[in-house]
């Protein structure tokens, strides 16, 4: 990570990157908190990069994005302001989109098992992924963590995908019962050392799973989100402490040995204003 | 050829290279200035500080177009007094010199602010008194107005003691800015850092509106360069103190041309944008390449050169 600038270092300059607006093409509710929506146009990104998702005159918003031949997709959960206001939005409504950006998710060069674990919306990125890697011939399963089996989200989608998954819910309504780290401890205990563990959803749950990684020396990649402004490396609103990388440059994808010198990971963020805040 | 022929003495501070990072890029914290110290920026300054905390303005914020930058970041802070200890934890970690900037909405607060981080003792403080992006809550800056900037340099510098050199950030929106600068020097600046951004919109068409939430902001980066060389040029021309020169410097070529129209400093923001982290390093490798083939030995034997 030290030698890598993030962008323009290698003697690629940047250009223009404004929003583009286009037509919604299709939304579906996932669930009571979760509408994905889909577009028909590429954006050649690869798993694990964001996009900034613009509603003009409301705002704009750091995204994943799932993608495939022809048409990419995002799913938001309404939470505040512009994810809000973007599920009043229909078929045929348009968006700015800029991106893709930051860092994304790489596969191991040995074949083999690969598990992806997330949480809410983490799991669209790692949607992506388990599709690409099992296109390739690695051996993807993802273990998919939700307070309730209702929020569990693209359960058919990857069904259909041939996609292998496992479910847990702090409810028990569906899988098995408590936080995903424990089904990822029940899931090592019966299943062969992973390649490489990917995990991205809330960074508590995220912080567990790395913790576990840490302790049975499993290699892994991790999303960090953090506040973004511009989400070209300019702000240094997404700086993470001590190291400064920026999240929308140097991340949002970091490994799991960069992950140990972010110190501030699973401990707290900064707000808008760059003031930290404790998770 | 000397080794640290891009050495030079600033307000009595001395500077490996001429090239410091422009406030509002990265200084959020101790951990994002280390990170473009370590990409060998010769000085680096923070984001400018204020009284209160703020948010800044609603997001999309800043924008890449093909001219380079505009932003309306909205000057967003913790507030000076959540900041003290991270400018504290600056001053420990960063080693090239640190320029603390700031700002305010009247000049009482600016006072305000100034003495709270006096108590730091930092070597250079900037007062930044032209942000073009926050009319709308702190009115129009204070570097538009002779007045106003006479009364805040002189309110700010009653303070600030002699021992902590005082910068004034300009503005390029004035008829005629070497005017600015003689006020602040004749108020007790003792440098001038010129120019902060130029006011713009971008409109999405299809949309109908700018994309800015702001609706305006401040253009930057290479669309700027001529607008900013020219400030500099006439500020020179006007008064005694040194002067930091920024606006659209992405290579060494700019950073020269900066030097020779009379900056002492050159200030690099954008072209982290166009040119990556590493643009402190190119920068000084292009300027060196240029200084071997036109036999210039030092900054300062070629600082002014163009007045003639
Ligand atoms: C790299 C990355 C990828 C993301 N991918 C997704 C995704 O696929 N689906 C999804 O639903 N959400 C995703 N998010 C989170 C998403 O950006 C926030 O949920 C969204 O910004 C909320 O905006 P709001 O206006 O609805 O909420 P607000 O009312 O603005 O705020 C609610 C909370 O959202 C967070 N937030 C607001 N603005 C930002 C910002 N600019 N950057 C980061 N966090 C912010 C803050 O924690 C804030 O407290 C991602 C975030 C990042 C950084
Ligand atoms: C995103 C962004 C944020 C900025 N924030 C500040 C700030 O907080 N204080 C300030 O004095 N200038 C700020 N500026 C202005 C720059 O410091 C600088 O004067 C201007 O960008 C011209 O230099 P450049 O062309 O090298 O970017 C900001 C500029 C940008 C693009
Ligand atoms: S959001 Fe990463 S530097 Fe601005």
């Amino acid at each position: 990570m030290d030698n890598c600038c993030g962008g323009g270092c290698c003697g690629e300059e940047r250009e223009e990157s404004l929003p583009v607006l286009i037509p919604i093409k299709k939304v579906i509710t996932e669930s009571p908190r979760v509408k994905s929506y889909l577009f028909d146009a590429n954006l050649n990104a690869s798993p694990g990069q964001f996009i900034m998702l613009w509603i003009p005159g409301v705002g704009e918003r750091p995204v994943a994005i799932y993608e495939e031949e022809g048409s990419f997709r995002i799913s938001v959960a309404n939470i505040g302001k512009v994810s809000g206001e973007l599920h009043k939005f229909k078929a045929g409504d348009r968006v700015g989109i800029r991106g893709p950006y930051g860092t994304s998710f790489t596969l191991p060069r040995a074949k083999g098992d690969l598990v992806m674990v997330a949480g809410g919306y983490g799991i669209v990125p790692l949607a992506y992924l388990a599709i690409e890697a099992q296109k390739r011939g690695y051996n993807p399963t993802i273990l998919n963590g939700a307070r309730t089996a209702k929020e569990a989200l693209y359960q058919d989608f990857l069904k259909k995908k041939k996609i292998k998954m496992l479910i847990s819910t702090d409810d028990g309504s569906q899988g098995k019962k408590g936080y995903v780290h424990q089904l990822l401890l029940e899931y090592l205990s019966k299943n062969r050392k992973p390649k490489m563990l990917y995990t991205c959803g809330p960074e508590i749950m995220e912080y567990n799973v790395a913790k576990v990684c840490w302790a049975k020396k499993i290699p892994l990649q991790v999303s960090v989100e953090r506040y973004m402004k511009c989400g070209i490396g300019v702000c240094g609103s997404c700086s993470v402490d001590p190291t400064g990388w920026r999240m929308c440059m140097e991340g949002p994808i970091v490994s799991g040995e960069d992950l140990k010198k972010i110190t501030e990971f699973g401990k707290y963020h900064r707000s808008a204003s760059g003031m930290p805040h404790n998770f | 050829m000397k080794k640290n022929s891009l050495s030079v003495n600033f307000c009595g501070v001395k500077f490996e290279n001429p090239l410091i990072l422009a406030s509002g890029f990265m200084g959020i914290s101790a951990s994002s200035l280390s990170y473009v110290e370590k990409s060998r920026a010769g000085g680096v300054t923070t984001k400018s500080i204020g009284h209160l905390e703020r948010m800044g303005h609603t997001s999309p914020t800043v924008l890449a177009w093909s001219g380079n930058i505009l932003n309306a970041v909205g000057l967003s802070n913790p507030g000076i007094d959540q900041s003290l200890p991270i400018l504290a934890m600056m001053q420990k970690k960063i080693k090239v010199p640190l320029i603390i900037s700031f700002f305010a909405d009247t000049d009482t607060n600016y006072a305000k602010v100034a003495q709270k981080i006096v108590t730091l003792k930092p070597k250079l403080i900037e007062v930044n008194a032209s942000c073009p992006n926050t009319q709308d809550d702190l009115g129009a800056p204070f570097a538009v107005d002779s007045n106003a900037l006479k009364i805040l340099v002189r309110k700010v510098r009653k303070v600030v003691p002699k021992s902590i050199k005082m910068i004034v950030k300009l503005s390029p929106n004035v008829p005629d800015i070497s005017i600015m600068g003689k006020i602040a020097e004749s108020e007790g600046a003792d440098a001038i850092c010129a120019v902060n951004t130029v006011p713009g919109m971008i409109i999405d068409i299809y949309a109908r509106r700018p994309v800015l939430t702001n609706k305006s902001g401040g253009v930057s980066g290479k669309a700027i360069k001529p607008v900013a060389v020219k400030a500099v040029y006439d500020l020179y021309k006007a008064i005694k103190i040194p002067i930091i020169g920024l606006g659209g410097v992405e290579t060494g070529q700019d950073a020269l041309e900066m030097i020779m129209v009379g900056a002492t400093l050159v200030g690099v923001g954008s072209a982290i944008y166009s040119r990556g982290m590493k643009v402190f390093k190119h920068i000084q490798q292009e300027m060196t390449e240029i200084m071997k083939d036109e036999g210039i030995k030092n900054l300062e034997s070629i600082k002014g050169a163009a007045h003639g």
